[in-house]
Parts: C-alpha cells; sequence; structure tokens
C-alpha cells in the first residue's frame, strides 16, 4: 500500500479534521440506519468499507447499510428498489441522476445547502454541477477525473524527447503526430515515418487512445468546435472544426498506423497494460488510470494533451444523489460530507490521492492543501502532474460534455457507433457524421447551462 | 486382420479428435487459471505470456480478503440444493402430465409453456420482482428458490416431455392393467427409466442457479445474502478491473461446477445399461 | 370394448390426474409467466419508466420501431436473425458430432466428457476476457498465428461484417449442454437396432442414417427448437464482450432491450420490442412444431 509515504504531520492534521466535523453534528443526529449504494472495484470498495467504518464510529448512531453493486446493472438494481419502494438514502450515481431529478426522486443540491454552510456551492469549482434544469442540481461532481496524456518514461528519454507539462510549450497536434510516427516501430525496428515501415508488424505504438468522448472532447472545444451547434439546437461534431479533429484521430490508425487498429474501448490493453508493457508510448484517457500505473511499478509520466492554442478541458465525474425517500436527513448528509471530504478518513485520502481530484476550491486554490492530495511524492502523482493536470486543467475548465449536453447518453450511444466507421476508415469523419445527424437531431435539446457545449 | 487394424485406426482417429478438442476446450480454462496468478498489467503484455513470471498466489488470498467469497459460497450452496431437487421433481411431474397422461388441457398448457420461454427475462423481472415484494419476500433466497418448485422452468419440463415421449406406451399400459396408478408408473417406471434425462436436468439447474447473477441482483439488498456469481461481478469497477481477482475468483467459482458435473456425469453412462428394457 | 360411460368416467379421472400432476407448473406458469406477460403487454402501450407514475400512450411505441424513428430497431432483428441463422445449425452439427464422439467406448470417456463441458461452466466474464485477447486484431493470439505463416490478419471482432461470424464461432464453446442433451439421447437408441444393422452388414453411415439420427428427432427437435428461441435471446456476448460494436454490427435484439429498458429508462418502449420479439419466436416455434409430425419420431405414440 502507498500509504507508507504519507507523512505523519498529514496523517494528524487529517484526523484533527475529522473530529472537527464530528463534534459539531454528531449529538444532534438521532439513532438510525441508512442505505447507501455505490459501485467499484475491488480496492475501491475495500477503500470505502474501510471508511465507512470509521464514519460509524464518528457517528456510533448511525449504521451504514452499504451496498455494493455491480457498476454494469448499477440502474437496474436502483430502479427496481425505488419501483418496490425499499428504502434507499444515498448512492453513487451517472446521467440517468437527471431524469431522476426531473420525476422528482433526488434532492435538489441547492436546497439542501441553503440550510448547511456546508455545502455551501461557493465551495465548490464552478464548472461541476450536475444539473437537471437551470436552477436545480443533482449536486457537484464527488470526485474529479480529468483526461490525461500519459506516457513511458524509459521510451521517451531513450528518444530525447521531453513532454511539455504546460500549455505554453504544448505540442501542435502536427508535432505530436510526428513523435508519435518515430515513436512507433515495427518488428524490424522502423519507425512508422520510415518509407519501408510495415504497418502490419507494429511492435510498439506510438499512441493509443480510448475512442470515447472523454479523449477527443477537449480537442474539439480547443479547436473550436462543439458537441453541438452554436446555438445547441443540432448536432455539432458534423461541423468542419470537430470533423476535422475526429479525422485526425482516425488518421493516427489508418494513415499515420501509429495507433492499433482495434480501438474499441475493451479490446485494448488499459493504460498501465500498454504502458508498462512498452506496447504504447503514448496514452491518451482519463485520468483515473494513474493508480494503476503507479502501482504496475513503471517508469511513468503525465503531460498535457497536445493542443497547441486555445487550451480547454474538463474535470469530470459522478456525484452522490441523496433520495427524497430518505427520512434521515440529517445522517445522509453527514455521510454525503465524509465520502466527499478528502480528510475525512485515510481510505477516503488515498482515494483522493490516487483515482479522485478534489472538487472543492481551496484544495486548488491553497497551496497547502495542493500539497496534500497532489503532492509529487505520491507514487501516482508524477513529475509534472500539478502543472499537466491540475494547473492546465484549472486554468482552461468547461463543463464536461457529460454533464452539460441534455440527453447526452441516448445521443453519444448513437455517435459512438458512428465513429466505429470513422475510426476503422470505412467512411469520413465528416461523412459519418453527418449521416448519424438525421437521427441525433431529435434527440438534441440544448445544454444544461445554456451555453455552447 | 483387417477389420482389426481398421478398428484399431478409427481408435486413434477417435483419440486424436478427442484430445485435440479436449486442448481447444481447456483453453480458456488454462487461460483463467494463468491471469489469475499474474499481475493485473502481466496479463494483458505482449508478446503474450503463457505462465507468469512471478506466480501470484496472494491473488486467492485478496479474493477472500476483499470480499466474504466463503460466506457467498455457502448461500450459493444453500439456493442450489433447494433449486436443484425442487426443478427435478416438479418439472418431471409435470412432464409425465404433458406426456403420459391422456387429459383435456395437456396442449393447452404446454402451449402456455412454450410460451412463457419466449419473453425476455429483462421485462418480466421486474413485475415478478414487485409481485414478491408485494408478499414480502424480498431480500431473502425464497423468491428464487420457489419458482423452481412451481415447474423449475419450462426448459426442463420440456426436455423432459421429449424424453419421456420416446418411452413406448406399451409399459405403462402393461402396468395400467395391472392396477399400477399414475404415481405408481411414474416413479417405478418412467422415472428409472430416464434417469441420465434427469440427472441433466439437475446438472442444468445446478449451472443456471450456480451462474445466474440478475435474479440475486434484483432480490438480494445485502451483501452477507450475495452469491458467488453476483460476487464475481464485483471486481469491475467504474474506472478499473482487478482481471487477476476477477479471474482468481472466477476459478474458484468454477471448481463446485466441475466437481459436479464429474460426478453427474457418471449417471449419463449408468443411463446405458438401462436401454435393454425398450423394445 | 369397455362402454361410453365407463370410458367418459375414467377420462374424466384422467383429466384429476393429468391437472394434479401438472399443478405446480400451471401455478407456476400463472405466476412467473402469464401475470408478467400481461403486465409487459400493458406496459408496452404506455411510457412506463419504472421509476414514476406511467402513462397511456396507444400504439405509439409499436410505431417508433416499425414507422423506422427507432434507429435501432431493424438493424438489431436483422443481425439477431443472422446470428441465429448462423449459429444453430453450426452449434448443432458440432454438439451432435461431439456427442458421437463421446459416445464412443473409449478410456476416460468421462474425463472427456467432464472436459468437454467445462467450456459451458467457466463464467462469462472470465471467457470473454479470453476472446477478446485470443480474436484481438492488434495483440490477438489467432492473428499472430495467421501472420506466423504468411496470412493476412482479419479483424475479427473490430469489423462489422466479421464481428457476426467471430462470435458463431465462440458460441461452439458454450454447446455444452446440447452436447449433453444429445449424449443423454444417444443412451436412448436401442441397441438391438444397432445390432440389427450389423447383422445386416451395414457399416458406420447406415447406423448413422437409418437408426440413430432417426431414433433421436425427438432430442434434434428439442435442441433445434431451444436453439431459435436461445439464438434470437442472445445477450451476453453482446453485453461483455462487443457492447453491440462496431457501429452496431453485432446489436443483439435483447441486448438492444436491454439498454432501453434500463440504460435509457424506457421500460414501456423495452416492453413493446419484446412483445414484437415474442411474436416471432411463437411464429417459429408455431412452425417448427407444425413441420416436426414430417420427421421426429415418437417411440411412445
Amino acid at each position: 500500500m502507498t500509504m507508507k509515504k504519507i507523512l505523519p504531520g498529514l496523517l494528524c492534521s487529517m484526523l484533527f479534521a475529522g473530529m472537527s466535523v464530528m463534534s459539531t453534528q454528531a449529538e444532534e443526529i438521532e439513532e438510525c440506519t441508512i442505505t447507501f449504494a455505490y459501485w467499484g472495484s475491488g480496492a475501491e470498495q475495500a477503500a470505502i468499507e474501510a471508511s465507512l467504518e470509521t464514519f460509524q464510529e464518528a457517528y456510533p448512531q448511525i449504521t451504514v447499510n452499504a451496498m455494493h453493486i455491480p457498476e454494469e446493472d448499477f440502474l437496474v438494481k436502483i430502479n427496481s428498489m425505488i419501483a418496490a419502494g425499499e428504502p434507499l438514502d444515498i448512492s453513487y450515481s451517472a446521467s440517468w441522476k437527471c431524469q431522476f431529478g426531473e420525476e422528482g426522486l433526488i434532492y435538489n443540491f441547492y436546497d439542501l445547502a441553503e440550510n448547511d454552510p456546508d455545502l455551501a456551492p461557493e465551495n465548490y469549482l464552478d464548472t461541476c454541477w450536475w444539473m437537471w434544469s437551470e436552477t436545480e442540481s443533482a449536486g457537484p461532481i464527488m470526485a474529479n477525473v480529468t483526461p490525461s496524456l500519459m506516457y513511458n518514461a524509459d521510451i521517451i528519454s531513450e528518444a530525447g524527447i521531453e513532454v511539455p507539462t504546460t500549455t505554453e510549450e504544448a505540442w501542435s497536434w502536427d508535432e505530436f503526430v510526428e513523435i508519435a510516427q518515430q515513436l512507433t516501430l515495427d518488428a524490424e525496428g522502423r519507425n512508422a515515418a520510415d518509407p519501408d515501415f510495415d504497418p502490419n508488424n507494429i511492435v510498439q505504438y506510438g499512441v493509443m487512445f480510448a475512442p470515447s468522448w472523454n479523449t477527443y472532447m477537449p480537442f474539439v472545444y480547443s479547436n473550436g468546435g462543439g458537441y453541438l451547434s452554436e446555438d445547441g439546437t443540432e448536432f455539432g461534431l458534423c461541423e468542419d472544426a470537430a470533423a476535422e479533429v475526429l479525422q485526425n484521430f482516425a488518421d493516427l490508425i489508418n494513415v499515420y498506423h501509429v495507433a492499433p487498429t482495434s480501438i474499441a474501448s475493451n479490446s485494448m490493453p488499459a493504460a498501465a497494460s500498454a504502458i508498462a508493457s512498452g506496447q504504447a508510448a503514448f496514452y491518451l484517457d482519463g485520468s483515473w488510470n494513474h493508480l494503476d500505473l503507479a502501482e504496475a511499478e513503471c517508469s511513468w509520466g503525465v503531460g498535457v494533451l497536445p493542443i497547441s492554442e486555445n487550451y480547454t478541458t474538463y474535470l469530470d465525474g459522478g456525484s452522490l444523489i441523496i433520495y427524497k425517500s430518505t427520512e434521515h436527513l440529517d445522517a445522509t448528509l453527514a455521510l454525503y460530507k465524509w465520502i466527499t471530504d478528502p480528510e475525512s478518513s485515510e481510505e477516503i485520502t488515498e482515494m483522493f490521492r490516487t483515482i479522485w481530484m478534489p472538487v472543492q476550491k481551496e484544495y486548488y486554490e491553497d497551496a497547502e492543501k495542493l500539497e496534500f492530495w497532489a503532492s509529487e511524492e505520491f507514487p501516482a502523482r508524477p513529475e509534472g502532474f500539478q502543472e499537466a493536470c491540475v494547473d492546465a486543467t484549472l486554468e482552461n475548465l468547461t463543463v464536461a460534455t457529460e454533464i452539460n449536453v441534455k440527453n447526452f447518453n441516448e445521443i453519444d450511444t448513437l455517435v459512438s457507433s458512428a465513429l466505429d466507421e470513422v475510426f476503422s476508415g470505412s467512411k469520413t469523419a465528416k461523412d459519418a457524421m453527418e449521416q448519424v445527424k438525421t437521427s441525433v437531431d431529435p434527440l438534441v435539446e440544448g445544454t444544461y447551462n445554456g451555453e455552447r457545449s | 486382420m483387417t477389420a482389426k487394424s481398421k478398428k484399431r485406426f478409427t481408435t486413434v482417429i477417435v483419440y486424436l479428435l478427442l484430445i485435440a478438442g479436449s486442448i481447444l476446450c481447456l483453453m480458456p480454462l488454462f487461460w483463467m487459471l494463468r491471469s489469475s496468478l499474474m499481475t493485473n498489467v502481466e496479463i494483458f503484455m505482449v508478446p503474450i505470456r503463457w505462465l507468469p513470471e512471478v506466480f501470484q498466489w496472494e491473488n486467492y488470498r485478496d479474493v477472500f480478503e476483499t470480499l466474504p467469497f466463503l460466506k457467498y459460497y455457502a448461500n450459493s450452496l444453500t439456493l442450489v440444493v433447494f433449486v436443484v431437487s425442487g426443478a427435478v421433481l416438479t418439472s418431471s411431474l409435470c412432464a409425465y402430465g404433458l406426456s403420459r397422461i391422456n387429459w383435456a388441457g395437456k396442449k393447452i398448457v404446454f402451449t402456455c409453456i412454450m410460451g412463457s420461454m419466449m419473453l425476455p427475462v429483462a421485462v418480466t423481472i421486474i413485475p415478478t420482482f414487485l409481485m414478491f415484494r408485494r408478499i414480502g419476500l424480498t431480500n431473502s433466497l425464497i423468491p428464487l428458490i420457489i419458482p423452481a418448485w412451481l415447474g423449475g422452468g419450462a426448459f426442463y419440463i420440456f426436455l423432459l416431455r421429449q424424453f419421456f415421449l420416446s418411452i413406448p406406451k406399451d409399459l405403462d399400459e402393461a402396468a395400467r392393467i395391472d392396477g399400477a396408478t399414475h404415481l405408481q408408473i411414474y416413479s417405478k417406471i418412467i422415472l428409472p427409466l430416464t434417469k441420465p434425462a434427469l440427472v441433466v436436468v439437475g446438472m442444468f439447474a445446478f449451472m443456471n442457479t450456480w451462474n445466474d447473477f440478475l435474479g440475486p441482483l434484483i432480490y438480494l439488498n445485502s451483501d452477507d445474502k450475495y452469491t458467488v456469481a453476483l460476487g464475481l461481478q464485483l471486481f469491475v469497477g467504474s474506472y478499473r478491473a482487478e482481471w487477476q481477482l476477477m479471474m482468481a475468483a472466477a476459478c474458484l467459482v468454477v471448481i463446485p461446477a466441475i466437481l459436479v458435473f464429474m460426478i453427474g456425469q457418471k449417471y449419463l453412462i449408468e443411463g446405458i445399461t438401462m436401454t435393454g428394457v425398450k423394445g | 370394448m369397455p362402454s361410453k360411460a365407463l370410458s367418459k368416467k375414467r377420462q374424466r379421472k384422467e383429466n384429476v390426474w393429468g391437472f394434479l400432476f401438472c399443478l405446480p407448473c400451471i401455478l407456476g406458469f400463472i405466476f412467473f409467466a402469464f401475470l408478467p406477460m400481461c403486465i409487459s403487454l400493458y406496459y408496452s402501450f404506455t411510457d412506463y419508466n419504472i421509476i414514476s407514475k406511467c402513462n397511456f400512450v396507444g400504439l405509439a411505441n409499436y410505431q417508433n420501431l416499425f414507422g423506422g424513428t427507432d434507429p435501432y430497431f431493424y438493424k438489431s432483428l436483422l443481425v439477431t436473425a443472422l446470428y441465429v441463422a448462423l449459429s444453430v445449425p453450426s452449434s448443432l452439427i458440432v454438439a451432435f458430432l461431439l456427442a458421437m464422439l463421446l459416445n464412443t467406448n473409449v478410456k476416460g470417456k468421462g474425463i472427456f466428457r467432464t472436459i468437454f463441458y467445462l467450456p459451458s461452466i467457466v463464467p462469462v466474464v472470465g471467457m470473454s476476457a479470453v476472446w477478446l485477447w485470443v480474436f484481438n486484431s492488434d495483440f490477438g493470439l489467432v492473428n499472430m498465428l495467421l501472420k506466423s505463416v504468411g496470412l493476412p490478419a482479419v479483424q475479427w471482432l473490430s469489423s462489422e461484417t466479421m464481428v457476426i461470424p467471430t462470435l458463431v464461432i465462440t458460441n461452439l464453446w458454450t454447446i455444452g449442454s446440447t452436447m449433453v442433451i444429445f449424449l443423454a439421447g444417444l443412451q436412448d437408441v436401442p441397441r438391438q437396432l444397432l445390432e440389427a444393422v450389423e447383422i445386416d452388414g451395414g457399416g458406420g453411415f447406415k447406423k448413422l442414417f437409418h437408426v440413430i439420427i432417426p431414433m433421436m428427432t425427438p432430442t434434434i427437435f428439442y435442441n433445434l427448437v431451444m436453439g431459435i428461441i436461445n439464438g434470437f435471446q442472445v445477450f451476453t456476448q453482446a453485453y461483455v464482450i462487443t457492447q453491440g460494436g462496431p457501429n452496431n454490427a453485432s446489436l443483439f435484439y435483447v441486448y438492444y432491450l436491454y439498454r432501453e429498458a434500463f440504460e435509457f429508462m424506457r421500460m414501456g418502449s423495452a416492453c413493446s420490442i419484446a412483445w414484437v420479439l415474442f411474436l416471432i419466436i411463437m411464429l417459429l416455434t408455431g412452425i417448427m412444431f407444425k413441420l416436426q409430425k414430417k420427421w421426429v419420431y415418437y417411440g411412445g405414440e
């Protein structure tokens, strides 16, 4: 476990912070049982379970009935519980929460915040709100992740390349492609720029990327495009600025041969495997891979995305929703704060030092608090992390596409199918996007914050 | 001599086919086993590693540490015992009623039972769940057991009916003339004659219950009631999947199933001796 | 000849017995099939989404499907039909041949039977990980082998045309139950008949076509019907391996339905999708039962 590396002083301050939360409210809450539903891999589950134990020590009158549910089937389970009227107080949530909000099943976070200064909206980053109408929110993101450029440090240093970590020095797309070409090698050791290069026998790819909106949208935004059109009434990826970006990604595969052809996200090795085994020099995917990279004990690093102009990116993540059916709002809120507070318990702190990034402003503005979770001493926070993942992101934030675009889940199901044709090279990005536009347009209802996304 | 060498030749061919098939069949299992002893990164390495560099036996320990797998085993076993016994008993009763008794409702009941297989579970599972909820039977294994005692599932009834139909009618007609009741014919003639089919039903009921996770997911609300199949699903998270642990858990899940099949298949062989009775 | 009254009385008794034998499954049918079916039929005319009150929308759900508003309906129907057309015959033939092979008198029969059944009991998550690895077009074992003998690599799961054939191939690893049913059926082939063919000087083929296959028709029929019913309801492969891709080329009908119900929360629409499938399967099964009189031989009749 990486906990060894935590400075003892930080440990103390953390415990102290936990105590203070407890003393303010603990006595007022009456004895009760609350149900909390969540998902997560074994490591996440272990962290949550352990953290819930400390929670119940701090609040002996609250019993938490924690339900660990497989993520793929989470909504089935939640729906059946709601339909049956079974007690449910708080849970993880994906974009379906907006529908829950519209149906009046969950609390508007702003209403809760009105009576509780700890939850004041101004404490949170401005772009992190999950909304279901202009005035109603399903809460801020509970823990952030962000698109990230990860690399195998051995390959990079051998090639004498330095990966920029600030937006001023960021590579342009063309530079990035050139470097990726150098770093793509076939079985004979020729790189992808070599005229004799054999694209059928690649042993090391310059770049791998997850073929999802999360990867390409920062590039689309930076290029002046959007998921929706300027006025938010039509599909936007078919416009030139966006289609160009999508075509760029497809060209990595089919023109430059620097990325693998089998890119369906579940058929590709995950970032940690690909980087640790040297299959890929670069990997474009979410920052949640940092924990696995740290645990793989390979030499790795992070850089800014290869966007040289108008750098735009986002923080994304689920939120904890509180159900209106709860009979113990106080206890539920206490649990809410516990899980979203990076300092509530050792286990939660560990999550914020590996997979998650905090959502509260103070953890970015206050240098000491920033060090608390983002110190480059931590194994999952490599050198350059603060510049590339924190500063570059915070200074160029927009609202994540998933959070802002209405009906996103359903639209993106159509879009990602159409993108399969682009990435396989059977259609140009422009054609494929224009074709899918007819099915997408009836679903377009604009954005939640009213601005373009 | 030629006949003998021809026979030997056939035997060699049969063995070759069996061994080739076995390799293909064992491959996925081998892959699971080898992945369960690797680190998460090593599993997906290219070029492919057939064996782990260092055997990570602690993956198995981690499985038991992360999730209460022993508890899950106990739950699954309890469930399986009740489901299998119920399914074999009631589906064979029903199949008898649909094949050996000439009664008025035979056709319509059979059509209904066939029809019940044709609607995807995805749309019936919630209404069924709400029904059980109304009588207050959720968060227990009971809703997963009751259906087995009420026919056990159309698949089994249809299967047994096919087998019962192929038994010559004169057998039970002779018995009827001797004054045997349907219950006697069912238990003394039909069941012994179709033992292989009954074993097959038992094994299928076991496998289906053992590997089902949608049912337990919907009906069970607390971790300590979970079954192994459901526990297995818990290793894939939103951002990361611990493949090595999942593979280790999958190996643990599969072992009892292998044992059941090895025992069950013996009865399949035993069935051969019974065929002599038939005309 | 028994008198009419007597046979009537006897028939009444048979009716009672028949009803009693079938009672458990009649109850089971009413509660776990009929009622949920009625409810889902009702929902198919509503905009039910599980979590809120539903409104009656008439035939709107069905109109969306057939009118082409729903971009997935026809595609998934086509994909699934193709899958059924390829997977049912291939799995029946392979399972039958395997059962024949395992029914020969070889040493270690029990071990071989267990081995051949093994892939069917491996949990799906484990199995699908294997397929993703074996059929990966860049890093997979199969393409590695193809390349090493100088053949061109195939895009397997990542190509729209190859994904269904690939899934049909992987499906051959899950035919253990079909095989076991055949195996059980083979035990019922009367030995005297086989011996009779031998005495007449008939060889293996004669035995196969004149005795074994005719005697096995009830099990073949069973496996055919179940193959079609299950084939149309294939779900896990799309759910776990391909997520319906690439470009919806493996968007199996029930996966599409599941997504509609539990991802997009349109239970009403999902129910209408389910009922279309129900009618299709019902029709096909009805035809097969009509046709079975021509080729299925029941010893008990």
